[in-house]
């Protein structure tokens, strides 16, 4: 069983993941609670399933780019709770398991995070050479510049509020499309999917060298 | 054009986009911090500028007071952030011991300024292009032993608001 573990902003989310998928999963509004909630819902999920940390098979965590604080109290517990056991630890890119969701559609798919006081995080994914990869790195941006950016077809998902949605369609004159809000949510299901994919893989960290992405612009 | 040498305790002088005047006390120093202070919305970034003894800590005590913050109010030099409850969340910051600029990104200055609650920085100079683009920003430069002139200069549309406010409130015009 993979455990997932994302704080990169203030929805969190957690995961246990086997290898018939998402076995529980929570996503909760956190705001700048994260040292107090998180390890009280890791404990929770892991006695709904009758686990104990020795008992995972590896740890995922959310990379970031997101809120500072929020990516040191993830990582810090992942690689907490993975090195007493020697467990496998797998950092995945905030933004890409926001994206990973859309990855069949056929138009580019932009991820996005919120930073604060109307500031976002957004990096765009796609198919090329028929391939899924990252098409734009992570950047930190507005809503209006990021829909002068988008002058082609493209899907929206991630944190996405009503208003923000609104005006993403109406300056794009509706080139964006935006996914339902129940579909917005970063889930850490994908984390998790996305690790064991990994993990199958045999491409895991070093979880001493495991470091959170910052996105950080002069203003 | 303003007047000065004006009986009234304070000369404000009206320029475009700043305000320029003196502060006779640290008593009216923290009145006018607590005055500026019942103005502050989430989100506010206060930037002070000014060499040591010129008053950066008595303008955060005032604004403090008017946010009804009961804890003391101690410069966190050491500790870079104190976080206060009052009104509103204060994060008081202070960047004196930061050698470069891009040191702020080590402890997560920016999570305070995009925050909830009201920034305050001591030596936010130190903080160079990393200081947000929307800011109000208060200059202070010693006198004589007990006066400081003191410079607003507001940065975007916010502070030009605020300012306006709080020249009103502060010197009624």
């Amino acid at each position: 069983m993979i455990l997932a573990i994302d704080t990169a902003t203030q929805f969190a989310g957690l995961a246990l993941y086997n290898s018939n998928g998402v076995y529980a999963e929570e996503s909760w509004f956190a705001g700048r609670n994260h040292t107090i909630e998180l390890m009280p819902r890791i404990d929770r999920m892991l006695k709904l399933a009758d686990l104990t940390v020795p008992k995972l098979t590896a740890i995922a965590v959310s990379l970031g780019p997101g809120s500072f604080t929020g990516l040191r109290i993830g990582l810090a517990a992942a690689k907490g709770m993975a090195l007493p056991h020697k467990l496998p630890v797998i950092g995945v890119p905030t933004l890409e398991f926001v994206a990973y969701p859309l990855k069949d559609s056929k138009l580019p798919v932009w991820a996005i995070a919120q930073a604060g006081r109307g500031r976002i995080l957004a990096a765009c994914y796609g198919v090329k050479e028929r391939n899924w990869q990252l098409l734009t790195e992570p950047y930190l941006t507005t809503v209006e510049s990021l829909a002068q950016q988008i002058d082609t077809p493209a899907v929206c998902i991630g944190e996405i509020d009503q208003d923000t949605a609104n005006l993403l369609q109406k300056e794009t004159r509706h080139r964006a499309q935006i996914v339902s809000p129940a579909a917005r949510i970063r889930r850490a299901g994908y984390l998790a999917e996305i690790a064991a994919e990994r993990l199958a893989a045999n491409d895991q960290d070093d979880p001493d060298a495991l470091v959170p992405i910052y996105v950080s612009s002069p203003s | 054009m303003p007047k000065r040498g004006k009986k009234s305790a304070v000369s404000p002088i009206v320029a475009a986009n700043t305000l320029d005047f003196i502060s006779h006390s640290e008593s009216q120093t923290r009145r006018l911090g607590m005055r500026l202070a019942s103005l502050l919305q989430p989100g506010d970034v206060l930037a002070l500028i000014g060499n040591l003894g010129t008053g950066k800590t008595r303008w955060i005590q005032g604004v403090c007071e008017g946010l009804h913050v009961t804890d003391p109010v101690i410069s966190p030099t050491f500790t870079l952030v104190n976080e206060y409850l009052g009104r509103l969340p204060v994060y008081h910051i202070d960047l004196y011991r930061l050698s470069t600029p891009a040191e702020v990104l080590t402890f997560g200055l920016e999570d305070y300024l995009y925050g909830s609650g009201v920034s305050l920085i001591e030596w936010a100079d130190k903080a160079g292009e990393y200081l947000p683009d929307s800011r109000l920003t208060i200059e202070l430069y010693h006198l004589e032993e007990t006066k400081r002139r003191v410079v607003l200069h507001p940065y975007g549309d916010r502070y030009m608001n605020l300012l306006t406010d709080f020249r009103k409130a502060a010197f009624a015009r």
